[in-house]
């Protein structure tokens, strides 16, 4: 089964780079290990300047995507383009890219400035050039003064900065990272990847991240490519995936959300206990048929109410809701099980039939919230906050 | 960090120290008393005169002409013989590590059994295979009408000792090149490094360490060899060793001799030095916990040279091997026949070897059961004392663990049969040849274990000591399991060493404790070819068995452990 590109995938074309091509082209890519598909038919287009991250499980194949553009793999069959240019056939150290491994793979063997110099020596850049060069990286990435010393002298942070120093020093047309900030601790890691954003825009240089960490991805990224089991799910802006996700994978693995099962009936959607709303009030349910349909529901879409509050007894509503004709929103009637501080915005944890539901709640109303723990409320969730997925 | 003068930790800090004497007692006793006591007599030798002691003989020896022309050529064949190691090892460690062919499991398992072959069975193959109407000189004046003279030259000492130490550079290689992590090559090719630039800027600084290593320990090999000398270099070619043995065995001159071994042991035990250094160099901080993928030697033309290489690997190891085999199934009066065989298992007394075959069949695998075990025990509580207890490097206590192979085995003999005639009396008959096996085999358990244990992470031992195991219980449920492996290699090289082992054994063994190696010297000596030829395949057999299932049983203990033995 071969997706159609999907709609999140058509900035990139809009914005041609020099000479009106895609900074990077990635055109029907298959790779196979033995039995494994690792990249099993990936078409991406990158917009000149453009970053795009690569998100996925391990072993989704976003890796080998990686190595198959930088040339360190062999697609079966698929071309690889570079401003144009078809360097398939190229070996890694004529297609002129840029690479940072997970683990940074500085060479032990020499200082600081000798690796970020490596790449400039290796394209015959004459010495006093190089030497300026490598000033210029280093104080980019604030290691002016460790230039002589050894990598293992550095910290994790330090060497991934050197490994990204390394890597530009060359001025690569593409910049490829591999799980560049995944070796760091996690208040280092939010910093670096803010420095690693600001310094690619500054050089807009076409970049392709890997990663298996969808907030780092949506953090930094233009756009954002979801891949699952060799084939890119949906690509798009992290708003697009956030707020339209188009399979049932994307709404699991890009941000946190309650997944209900209802039906299509005329011009009604059933969904059991939780009520019924007009067709029309769901976004992008018009075209569908009768049957049964899934959707999504982000936590901040959830609205509690308190008992007490000016709505009536949750039981009495809810009954209603499911018996009578199609109402204004889905009610249920849910406990409150656990409240998970978050600082400007916290998780509920709900109890709905049985069934475990978060909601997002901002604010004052995290007061309101642990002060209901192990008591019911009312939820509500507008019917133009449904996002309807195709079946599983 | 430990708080050494901390009055509260002072028990615990008391029982670690006890624990670790404790640990390193076997190993003392066997190196004091086995080895560093009667070889350090017997080399005092060289320096007592009518007055006491003086340094006058092993000074004079320094400017005796002919002393140093032998220490010269010594030194020079040494150096020959370790580059055609390394121009032998590399390749083949750089295949073992790097690519997969046909045959290369067998190949892998089996390669260090050339390392313990006995050299008078090495001779014998070189003899029959390289010899002017050996097949290799048969083959060649076939293809190109010429013949080359090979034995009695420098060239036939050189090959041998290739013979010999190839394997061990090619495992010290591969082991090097196993450990680069490829994110390193890889990264200098997106840098714009093209595949030789690579190799000389990331893949050789990752690799020396390993091969510098190997080749030293090729050198002291060699400078210290004295059967293949012998036998193949014919009477113009003498090193120190074999001058020895001259002095020592035909001429009697003990001092002189015991001078001449003091001067050669300081000259391998400065080399035995240079190789702990280098081994503590450098190769970690190129290692990764990805492991390389192996590449399969393909039928492109760019591979061509390497299937080239595996067949000329190929004739080298396996020719000589192949030559022993083949002739011991020759018959005199043509076609083929196990008789030999048939000869050395129902023979009864052969007057030759003083013994029935068999005997020296039973002897052999007795003494290196005994000899293995004993090694074992000694160097592996000797590694697990320093690894676990000191904690750091002890580069004096390793290079004295390391001297029993700088030191002349023929010294080591002349002085152990002196002190088991004294001081050393009490140890039985029976036990003598398995103590010496143990001493020599001692620093290769050494060498193998050490880098397997390191590799256990301490973590995992407080881990489970924190579960509740006492201290012996996390070693027998964390350690060992994981460490099995290495004392698996350690104990199929110590097995392979004693059985291999032939001229201490020459020298101290009574007639009814004849081994397999001395039989083959002795049915040399007496010109039966055949026979020879026949106890060195099994010989052979018994090595390469045990490799070969050391190999399996490691192989299965690795399926056991399943996903721990290779990290992701």
């Amino acid at each position: 089964m071969h997706r159609e590109p999907p709609a999140g995938a058509a900035p990139a074309a809009k914005e041609p780079g020099p000479g009106g091509l895609p900074g990077l082209a990635l055109i029907d890519l298959h790779k196979r290990f033995g039995p494994v598909a690792a990249v099993d038919g990936v078409s991406l287009a990158v917009a000149e300047g453009e970053l795009v991250a690569v998100v996925g499980p391990s072993g989704c194949g976003k890796t080998t995507l990686l190595r198959l553009v930088a040339g360190l793999e062999q697609p079966d069959t698929g071309r690889v383009l570079i401003q144009g240019r078809d360097v398939t056939d190229l070996p890694p150290e004529r297609r002129d890219v840029g690479f940072v491994f997970q683990q940074f793979a500085l060479f032990p063997n020499m200082s600081v400035a000798g690796n970020v110099e490596y790449g400039l020596k290796r394209r015959g850049i004459p010495r006093a050039e190089r030497t300026r060069r490598v000033q210029e990286m280093l104080a980019m990435v604030g290691l002016a003064e460790l230039a002589h010393r050894r990598p293992d002298q550095l910290s994790a942070g330090q060497q991934q900065r050197v490994a990204l120093a390394r890597a530009l020093a060359p001025r690569p047309r593409t910049l490829l990272l591999d799980e560049p900030l995944s070796a760091l601790d996690a208040a280092i890691r939010v910093r670096l990847r803010e420095e690693l954003r600001e310094t690619q825009r500054r050089l807009g240089i076409t970049t392709l991240l890997v990663t298996h960490d969808q907030e780092e991805a949506l953090a930094i990224a233009d756009r954002v490519a979801v891949m699952h089991a060799g084939r890119l799910e949906q690509v798009g802006t992290p708003w697009e995936l956030y707020d339209r996700p188009q399979t049932r994978f994307v709404a699991g693995f890009i941000g946190r959300g309650n997944f209900v099962d209802g039906r299509v009936a005329g011009d009604v959607i059933d969904f059991g206990p939780l009520g019924r709303v007009p067709k029309a009030a769901v976004p992008g349910a018009g075209p569908l048929p009768d049957g049964p349909v899934q959707a999504l529901v982000r936590p901040e879409a959830v609205v509690l109410q308190w008992p007490g509050a000016p709505a009536a007894g949750a039981a009495r509503e809810e009954a209603a809701a499911a018996q009578g004709p199609a109402g204004s929103a889905l009610v249920a009637a849910a406990v409150i099980v656990d409240v998970i501080f978050g600082g400007e915005r916290s998780l509920v944890q709900l109890a709905v039939h049985g069934r475990p539901w978060i909601a997002a709640v901002f604010g004052a109303a995290v007061h309101a919230a642990v002060r209901h723990v192990g008591r019911p409320v009312t939820l509500r969730v507008p019917p133009a906050a449904l996002r309807l997925l195709p079946p599983a | 960090m430990h708080p050494s003068a901390g009055r509260g930790m002072g028990s615990a800090q008391r029982r670690r120290r006890r624990r670790a004497l404790l640990l390193l007692l076997p190993a003392a006793a066997l190196l004091t008393f086995v080895f560093y006591l009667p070889v350090g007599t017997a080399l005092l030798a060289g320096f007592r005169d009518e007055a006491g002691y003086s340094p006058a003989r092993f000074v004079a020896l320094l400017t005796d002409p002919y002393i140093l022309g032998l220490l010269r050529f010594t030194a020079w064949q040494a150096f020959l013989s370790a580059a055609l190691s390394v121009a032998i090892g590399v390749p083949l460690g750089y295949l073992l590590a790097n690519r997969s062919f046909p045959g290369k499991s067998l190949a892998a398992s089996l390669v260090m059994v050339p390392f313990v072959m006995p050299a008078i069975t090495v001779a014998l193959g070189f003899l029959i295979m390289y010899g002017v109407n050996g097949w290799f000189n048969e083959v060649l004046a076939g293809l190109f009408g010429f013949k080359v003279r090979v034995l009695h030259t420098l060239w036939a000492i050189v090959l041998a000792h290739a013979f010999y130490n190839g394997p061990l550079v090619a495992r010290m290689t591969q082991g090097a090149w196993e450990r680069l992590d490829p994110a390193l090559e890889e990264s200098a090719r997106t840098l714009g490094a093209g595949p030789f630039a690579v190799f000389r800027d990331v893949t050789l600084p990752a690799v020396m360490p390993g091969i510098l290593s190997g080749a030293v320990l090729a050198f002291i090999y060699c400078f210290m060899s004295f059967p293949i000398v012998l036998s193949l270099g014919g009477a113009r070619y003498s090193t120190l060793e074999v001058e020895i043995f001259t002095l020592m065995r035909v001429l009697l001159d003990y001092e002189m001799a015991a001078a001449l071994a003091a001067l050669q042991a300081c000259v391998s035990l400065l080399f035995a030095y240079i190789f702990l250094r280098l081994e503590g160099r450098a190769p970690y901080l190129f290692a990764s916990a990805r492991a390389r993928r192996a590449r399969p030697v393909g039928g492109r033309i760019r591979d061509a040279w390497l299937w080239a290489l595996l067949a000329a690997l190929t004739v080298f190891f396996v020719g000589p091997m192949a030559s022993i085999v083949a002739h011991s199934l020759t018959d005199p009066a043509g076609g083929v026949t196990a008789g030999a065989y048939a000869r050395l298992m129902t023979a009864g007394h052969d007057f030759h070897l003083g013994a029935p075959p068999v005997r020296s069949i039973q002897n052999s695998l007795r003494f290196a059961a005994l000899a293995a075990a004993i090694a074992l025990v000694s160097g592996a509580s000797f590694v697990y004392a320093t690894v676990r207890f000191v904690g750091r490097r002890l580069p004096f206590l390793e290079t004295l663990s390391l001297a029993p192979i700088a030191v002349s085995s023929v010294a080591l003999a002349y002085g152990l049969s002196v002190a088991f005639r004294g001081p050393l009396q009490v140890v039985p008959q029976d036990w003598r040849i398995p103590l010496v096996h143990a001493v020599l085999a001692f620093p290769f358990v050494v060498r193998a274990f050490r880098p397997v244990l390191q590799g256990v992470d301490a973590r995992l031992v407080e881990a489970a000591r924190l579960l509740g195991a006492g201290r012996w219980r996390a070693f027998v449920d964390v350690e060992l399991p994981m460490a099995a492996t290495g004392l698996l290699v350690a104990f199929a090289l110590s097995f392979g060493l004693s059985v291999s082992e032939t001229t201490a054994t020459l020298m101290l063994a009574r007639p009814d404790q004849v081994t397999m190696p001395v039989s083959v010297y002795r049915f040399l000596a007496a010109r039966d070819f055949r026979s020879a030829s026949a106890m060195a395949v099994l010989l052979m057999a018994v090595t390469g068995g045990v490799f070969w299932l050391a190999e399996m049983l490691a192989a299965w203990l690795r399926r056991r452990q399943g996903g721990t033995a290779h990290a992701s």
